[in-house]
C-alpha cells in the first residue's frame, strides 16, 4: 500500500515538474471574428482569431501612425490624457519602465492613446513626450477624433469615457494591452502595478523570442 | 515616483527635494488645495498642476507633511499638529 502510494507521489511531483518546465505560451485574446470559435482551445486554428482592427491617428510629431506603423512589430498600448491626476502618472511611469528597458528593441513599439483629443493637441503632447524624455519612433503618443479613439478603446476591450465626476473630467481604465505582430492581443495588465507590468516584460520577451511570430 | 522621485520633468520630486524643505511652512496648504504656479526644484523648472486632496484631514496632513520631511528628506520635522492646524486656518477658501 505504501509503495503504491510513494508511486503516485512521485508520479505526481514528475508531472508537475515537466509542467513548470514547459515554456510559457501567452494565450489569444478577443476580440474574436464572429465565425471564430471561442470554446475552442486549439489555438492552431490562429485564422480563426480576430485581428485589432485597421486605424489612423496623429502623434506627438504630427507624424501618422496607423496599422502600417505597428506592421510586423508586438506593441504595448494604453490609453491615458495629460492632465489626468490620478492614474496616469503611475501608469506613465510603468510605461517608461518598458521604454527604458527595451530602449534598443526595434520590434517593440509603444502606442498610448489620449482620450482627450479636445486639450492634447500635438503640440501639447509633444510637451509632455519631451517632459517624459521620449522620442516617437519608440513611444508614440496619438490623438485623433474623438469618435475613433473611443471605438478603439472598445475596440481593445479597455473602459474609457468622459466622466465629469472623475478627477480631470475623464474616467479610463489602467491597462495595458499587449498586442503581437499578427495583430492579436495576447495580454491584458494592470498599467499601475510594478509586478503586473514585471508580468508583461517577460511576456514581451516570450514574444520576441518565439520563432511562430 | 514610487519613492517620491518624481517623473521626468514632469513632477517634480518630494524625496531630496530643496523645494519641501524651503516651503515647509506652505506644504499643509499645497496638500490640501494644490497648486498651480511654476516651481523650481533642484534647480528644475516644473509647469504641472498639482490637485488638492481635500479629503484628507488634519491629522493625515500632519503625518504626511512628517513623512515628507523625516523619510523623505531626512531633515528633522519640528511642526507639531497645532501648528500645522494654524498653516491650515490661514489658507482655508
Amino acid at each position: 500500500m505504501q509503495k503504491n502510494w510513494l508511486i503516485i507521489l512521485s508520479s505526481i511531483l514528475f508531472l508537475s515538474c515537466t509542467e513548470t518546465e514547459k515554456p510559457k505560451e501567452l494565450p489569444f485574446l478577443g476580440p474574436y471574428n464572429s465565425g471564430g470559435k471561442i470554446q475552442n482551445s486549439d489555438f492552431d486554428q490562429e485564422a480563426e482569431l480576430g485581428q485589432i482592427r485597421a486605424f489612423e491617428f496623429v502623434d506627438q510629431d504630427g507624424n501618422a501612425v496607423n496599422h502600417s506603423t505597428i506592421n510586423g512589430k508586438i506593441y504595448v498600448t494604453d490609453f491615458f490624457f495629460t492632465s489626468c491626476p490620478t492614474i496616469c502618472p503611475k501608469m506613465k511611469q510603468q510605461m517608461l519602465r518598458i521604454y527604458e528597458e527595451f530602449e534598443a528593441e526595434e520590434d517593440l513599439i509603444l502606442l498610448s492613446h489620449s482620450i482627450d483629443p479636445k486639450r492634447d493637441s500635438v503640440g501639447r503632447l509633444k510637451t509632455f513626450a519631451d517632459k517624459l524624455g521620449i522620442t516617437s519612433d519608440r513611444w508614440h503618443l496619438v490623438t485623433g477624433e474623438k469618435d475613433s479613439i473611443y471605438s478603439m478603446a472598445k475596440h481593445y476591450m479597455i473602459a474609457a469615457q468622459k466622466d465629469d465626476l472623475a478627477l480631470g473630467g475623464y474616467a479610463h481604465s489602467g491597462q495595458f494591452l499587449l498586442i503581437d505582430k499578427k495583430r492579436q492581443i495576447r495580454g491584458i495588465y494592470d498599467g499601475t502595478v510594478a509586478e503586473d507590468v514585471d508580468i508583461l516584460m517577460e511576456d514581451i520577451r516570450i514574444l520576441l523570442g518565439s520563432e511562430e511570430e | 515616483m514610487e519613492n517620491g522621485q518624481g517623473l521626468g520633468t514632469l513632477m517634480p520630486p518630494v524625496a531630496d527635494s530643496d523645494y519641501v524643505i524651503e516651503n515647509i511652512d506652505l506644504l499643509a496648504c499645497i496638500i490640501r488645495f494644490g497648486q498651480d504656479e511654476v516651481v523650481t526644484v533642484n534647480d528644475q523648472k516644473y509647469e504641472g498642476v498639482m490637485p488638492g486632496n481635500r479629503q484628507l484631514n488634519d491629522v493625515e496632513i500632519n503625518n504626511l507633511i512628517h513623512f515628507l520631511v523625516e523619510v523623505l528628506n531626512h531633515q528633522q520635522n519640528t511642526y507639531t499638529i497645532s501648528d500645522i492646524r494654524k498653516q491650515l486656518e490661514s489658507c482655508e477658501d
